[in-house]
C-alpha cells in the first residue's frame, strides 16, 4: 500500500502532481481503493442509534421475507393435500361404442379397456384409481329377531375398497383399519345398514337375491352366501346406506366378469396439472368418458390463487413500509454526518464519491441485515411449518440469494433517497456550523 | 403552564410534525390493512367452499335404507319415511339461521322417458323405456321466514358450480324441468324441447318442457330435475320430500367440538351450542324439524375445517408481521425526532426543568401524535383493505370497528415506546453539550 503519511487524512490521489483545486472531480485510483473502504469500515464501526435502527429494519425485513418465501410452497402443497380429502376429482364412465347406439343407462366399462390407465398411475405417483361396479342386492341376517325387518334391499358397490379408502379420506370406519384390503367373503357396511340391521364387525349378513343396475339377468347365478362384517362405514352421504364387497365376487355373482360402473380417480397436483393428466387420459382411454368434477378442481384453483395473491400483496406493503422506514432512517444518517461530508468535501472529495461511500455503507447494511434475517427467517419458517402445518420445509436454493438480493437492492434504493441532500452540502456552510 | 408548552410545541415545527404524524399513520396503515383482511379472508374462503355443496344432511329419522347411488335414490316413490315441507322454514329459526348458506329439498321419483323430441329420428326401439329418477326440488324459491323476511334458497344457490345451458325453470311451473347433460346428450335434447316421462302406475305418461340441460359433473347429470311442486303432484305425495341437503358456515371442529354431548355440563354444553360447529348445527337441526336425523357429511365438514384452519394461521402470521413492521415504522421516526429535538432538551434544562417534567412534555407530545396518527392510520389501512380486498376476491369485506381501539391502543403504545429510549439518551446529556452543537 502506497500511503503518504503526509496526506493520510486527505485526498486520495497518489500521484505526484500538486494538490488538485477543490472544485476538480476526485476519481479513485486503484490504490485509493483500500482507503474507500477503510473509510467504509470506518464508518461502520462507530456506533450510531440510527444505523442500528436501519439494520433493524433491514434484518425484520429480510426475515419476513424469507419466512413467507420458504414457508409458503410448503403451506402450498399442504393445502393442495387438503383439497385430496374431498374425494376423487375425475371420474371415467362408459361411453358409446363406436358406431353404435348411444351408451345405455347401465352400461359398463371394459376393464381391459383400462390398460392404459394402470401405465399412467405407475407414472403418477399420488394418483389412486378405484373401480367401482354397482349392484342391488338383499341382505338378511343370519339370526333370526322378530322385530327386525327380514330383508332389505340395498346398493351393494364392488370395488378395491382400499384404494377407495384412500381416495376418500375423510371417510371414518369402525373399526378403523384401511390398509388391508377387503377379503373375499368380507363386507364393510354402511352405518344405516349397520343400523337397521343391528350389526357390528365380526357379524355375518347373508345375501339373498342379486340385481344388476337397471338391468335383470335371468341367468345370473341367485345363491345365498355369507358374509362377515370387517367394519363399519359411517360417511354422512350415500355411503351409509350401502354395502361394500371385493370387486372380483360382485362381479362373479352378477355375471358381469370383467366389467365395471365407474373408475373413481384422484389425480394430485394443482389445477393445471390435473387439467394435463385429464387431457392425456382422453388421449389414452378413447373407449372411456372422462368427467373431471368440476367443482372441486377450479374451486381448488380459486382457493389457492386467491391465497398466493393475498399473501404476495401483504408481504409487499409490509416490504413497501419497511423501505420507507430504512429510507427515512438513512435520510437522518445522512443528515447527522453533515459534518463529515463537509469535511470529505472540503478535501476534495467529489459529490459521487461521497455518495459511492454511502451506498457502500447502506449496501453492507443492508447485506449483513439480510443474511441474519434469512437465517432467522428460514428458522422460524422451519419450526411454524412443523408445528402448526405439520409439513417439513426443505431450504430451496433459490430463496438465499433472492432474499439477500432483496435486501441489498432495498437498503440500496434507501440510500440514494437523499443523495438531493448529500450533493446541497456545502463544506463552508457546514463546517461553520450552521 | 404544561399545557400551553405542549400547544406551543404542538403548533411549531410542522413539517417535523407532518412527518411523525404520516409515519405512526402509514405504520397503523398496514396493521389494520392486514388486521381487516386477515379478520374476513376466512369467511371468504368458507363461501367459496361452500360451492362444494351441502356440508350437512338431514333424513327423516325412521327411514328405510336409500337404494342411492351417488345421492340418487332409486327407491319407489311411496316406500319409507318423508320429512314434512312445511317444516323447512324451521331451518331459518334455528340459533345459528344466519350460517345457513342455502338448503334444498329433495324428492325421487323412479320412472321412464318414453319419448324424445318429435324430430329426432331414433334408431327403432332405443327409446322405450330409458330409466331415469324424476328429481324434484327447489330451483329458487323465496321462502317467506315472517312478516319481514324472505329467504331465497334452492338448487341455485346450493350448488353455485353447476352449470345451465338454457335457463332454470320456475318453481310453479309444472311442465318445466331440467335435462342432465349426458341423459340428454344421448336423447338428443335441446333447451326447449319436449320429452314424455313414464312413472309408475296409475300416473301414467307425463310431457316436460326441457328448460335447461344440467351439467354438474355428478350423477344427476344423468336424471331429470323438475320443480318439487310438479314432482309431489305426480307421486301424489303432497307435502313431502325425502331429504334435505343443508349448506352451513362452520367453525373448524377443535377438541371440545368433538367432546361427547350427552356428558357435558350446562355450561359446556350452551359454549357448544353458541359456537357454529357443524354437529352443534346438526343438533339444532334436529331439534327444530321433527322426526328428523341431521347427519354432517364428514369429507366435506372436515376438509373444510382444515383448509380453514391453515389460511387463518397464515393470516396470524401475516397479521404478527405486520404489527412488527407498524412498530417499526413508528419507533424509527421516534428516534429520528428526538435525536433531532436533542438541543431543545437542553434548553428546557438549561432554563431548570427536571428531567421528569421535560419528559412529560416530550411524551405527551408522542401521545397526541400516536392518537391523531392511530386515527388516521385506521382509516386509511380500511380503505387499502377494502380495494385489496376487491382486487383479491372481487367482494369488498367491511369496517372492522373492533379493530379501531386496539389499533389506537397500539399506535399509542408504541409511539411512547419509541419516544422512552433516545427520551432517556437525550436526557443524560448535559445541556451544555448539546447546546453547543
Amino acid at each position: 500500500m502506497n500511503e503518504d503519511p503526509k496526506i493520510e487524512k486527505g485526498s486520495e490521489q497518489v500521484t505526484t502532481e500538486p494538490s488538485p483545486s477543490l472544485d476538480q472531480p476526485v476519481t479513485p485510483s486503484r490504490d485509493g481503493f483500500a482507503f474507500f473502504w477503510r473509510l467504509w469500515w470506518r464508518a461502520l464501526s462507530v456506533k450510531r442509534p440510527q444505523a442500528a435502527l436501519a439494520l433493524g429494519s433491514l434484518f425484520v425485513a429480510a426475515s419476513i421475507t424469507s419466512l413467507l418465501l420458504n414457508l409458503y410452497g410448503g403451506v402450498r402443497r399442504r393445502m393442495a393435500e387438503d383439497f385430496r380429502a374431498y374425494g376423487a376429482n375425475v371420474v371415467l364412465g362408459p361411453t358409446a361404442p363406436r358406431g353404435g347406439t348411444e351408451a345405455r343407462p347401465g352400461a359398463l366399462i371394459d376393464e381391459a379397456s383400462l390398460h392404459p390407465l394402470q401405465a399412467l398411475e405407475r407414472r403418477t405417483p399420488g394418483m389412486v384409481a378405484a373401480p367401482v361396479l354397482y349392484g342391488i342386492v338383499r341382505l338378511a341376517r343370519t339370526q333370526a329377531d322378530p322385530r327386525l325387518p327380514e330383508f332389505v334391499n340395498v346398493v351393494a358397490v364392488g370395488t378395491d375398497f382400499r384404494a377407495l379408502r384412500r381416495i376418500n379420506s375423510g371417510w371414518r370406519e369402525i373399526p378403523a383399519d384401511s390398509k388391508s384390503p377387503l377379503a373375499s367373503g368380507t363386507c364393510i357396511l354402511g352405518a344405516h345398514v349397520a343400523g337397521k340391521l343391528r350389526l357390528k364387525a365380526g357379524d355375518t349378513v347373508t345375501w339373498d337375491l342379486v340385481a344388476a343396475p337397471a338391468e335383470r339377468r335371468p341367468d345370473a347365478a341367485p345363491l345365498p352366501s355369507s358374509y362377515r362384517v370387517a367394519s363399519v362405514l359411517s360417511t354422512g352421504a350415500a355411503e351409509d346406506d350401502q354395502v361394500f364387497v371385493p370387486l372380483l365376487g360382485l362381479q362373479s355373482r352378477l355375471g358381469l366378469d370383467g366389467q365395471v360402473s365407474l373408475v373413481e380417480l384422484a389425480l394430485p397436483g394443482e389445477t393445471a396439472q390435473v387439467e394435463r393428466t385429464v387431457s392425456e387420459l382422453s388421449r389414452t382411454l378413447p373407449g372411456v368418458e372422462v368427467r373431471p368434477i368440476r367443482q372441486i378442481i377450479y374451486s381448488e384453483g380459486k382457493v389457492l390463487g386467491t391465497i398466493r395473491w393475498l399473501v404476495l400483496s401483504l408481504t409487499g406493503l409490509i416490504l413497501a413500509i419497511i423501505g420507507i422506514c430504512v429510507m427515512a432512517t438513512m435520510t437522518a444518517i445522512v443528515l447527522e454526518r453533515r459534518k463529515d461530508i463537509g469535511v470529505m468535501k472540503a478535501l476534495g472529495a467529489g459529490d459521487t464519491l461521497v455518495i459511492r461511500l454511502i451506498l457502500a455503507e447502506g449496501a453492507s447494511l443492508g447485506f449483513v441485515g439480510g443474511v441474519a434475517g434469512f437465517i432467522l427467517g428460514d428458522l422460524l419458517a422451519q419450526g411454524v411449518a412443523r408445528r402448526l402445518f405439520g409439513v417439513t420445509v426443505g431450504l430451496s436454493g433459490w430463496s438465499f440469494p433472492v432474499v439477500c438480493g432483496l435486501t441489498v437492492l432495498l437498503a440500496a434504493g434507501a440510500t440514494l433517497f437523499p443523495v438531493r441532500i448529500m450533493r446541497a452540502i456545502q463544506p463552508a456552510v457546514v463546517l461553520k456550523g450552521e | 403552564m404544561l399545557a400551553r408548552i405542549l400547544l406551543e410545541s404542538l403548533s411549531r415545527r410542522r413539517r417535523r410534525k407532518v412527518l411523525s404524524f404520516a409515519a405512526v399513520a402509514l405504520g397503523m396503515t398496514v396493521a389494520t390493512a392486514v388486521g381487516t383482511i386477515a379478520l374476513d379472508v376466512g369467511d371468504k374462503v368458507s363461501r367459496e367452499l361452500r360451492s362444494f355443496g351441502a356440508n350437512l344432511s338431514v333424513a327423516p329419522a325412521a327411514d328405510s335404507l336409500a337404494v342411492s347411488i351417488g345421492g340418487v335414490d332409486y327407491r319407489p316413490a311411496g316406500a319409507g319415511a318423508f320429512l314434512a315441507e312445511a317444516q323447512l322454514v324451521q331451518l331459518k329459526k334455528i340459533f345459528w339461521r344466519n350460517n345457513i348458506v342455502a338448503f334444498a329439498p329433495f324428492l325421487y321419483v323412479p320412472g321412464e322417458v318414453r319419448s324424445g323430441p318429435a324430430r329426432r329420428t331414433a334408431p327403432r326401439g332405443a327409446m322405450s323405456g330409458w330409466p331415469v329418477v324424476l328429481i324434484g326440488s327447489w330451483f329458487e324459491k323465496a321462502l317467506r321466514i315472517d312478516n319481514l323476511q324472505v329467504f331465497v334458497t334452492g338448487l341455485k344457490k346450493l350448488h353455485p358450480a353447476w352449470k345451465i345451458q338454457g335457463q332454470w325453470p320456475a318453481d310453479d311451473d309444472r311442465t318445466a324441468c331440467l335435462v342432465g347433460r349426458r341423459l340428454a346428450a344421448q336423447l338428443g335434447l335441446r333447451p326447449g324441447d319436449s320429452l314424455t316421462v313414464a312413472l309408475a302406475a296409475p300416473r301414467g305418461a307425463v310431457e316436460f318442457v326441457a328448460r335447461g340441460i344440467l351439467e354438474t359433473g355428478g350423477p344427476e347429470d344423468e336424471q331429470v330435475l323438475a320443480p318439487l311442486a310438479a314432482v309431489q303432484k305426480l307421486a301424489g305425495l303432497e307435502g313431502k320430500v325425502r331429504r334435505v341437503e343443508v349448506s352451513a358456515l362452520t367453525k373448524p371442529e377443535d377438541a371440545f367440538a368433538r367432546s361427547d354431548v350427552t356428558r357435558m355440563t350446562p355450561e359446556e354444553f350452551d359454549r357448544w351450542y353458541c359456537a357454529p360447529y357443524v354437529s352443534s348445527i346438526a343438533y339444532q337441526i334436529q331439534q327444530a324439524i321433527p322426526d328428523s336425523q341431521a347427519t354432517p357429511v364428514y369429507q366435506v365438514a372436515e376438509t373444510e375445517g382444515r383448509i380453514l384452519s391453515r389460511v387463518g394461521i397464515l393470516m396470524g402470521l401475516l397479521a404478527g408481521a405486520a404489527l412488527v413492521t407498524a412498530a417499526l415504522a413508528v419507533a424509527s421516526m421516534m428516534l429520528a425526532t428526538v435525536l433531532e429535538r436533542r438541543a431543545e432538551i437542553g434548553l428546557f434544562k438549561a432554563l431548570g426543568a427536571t428531567n421528569g417534567q421535560v419528559a412529560l412534555v416530550f411524551l405527551l407530545e408522542a401521545a397526541v401524535v400516536g392518537v391523531l396518527g392511530g386515527v388516521g392510520g385506521y382509516w386509511t389501512g380500511s380503505l387499502l383493505a377494502w380495494r385489496l380486498a376487491l382486487a383479491v376476491f372481487g367482494a369488498p369485506v367491511g369496517i372492522h370497528w373492533v379493530i379501531f381501539l386496539p389499533c389506537l391502543a397500539l399506535a399509542v403504545l408504541v409511539t411512547l415506546a419509541g419516544s422512552a429510549w433516545p427520551l432517556s439518551r437525550a436526557l443524560r446529556l448535559a445541556p451544555a453539550t448539546v447546546l453547543k452543537d
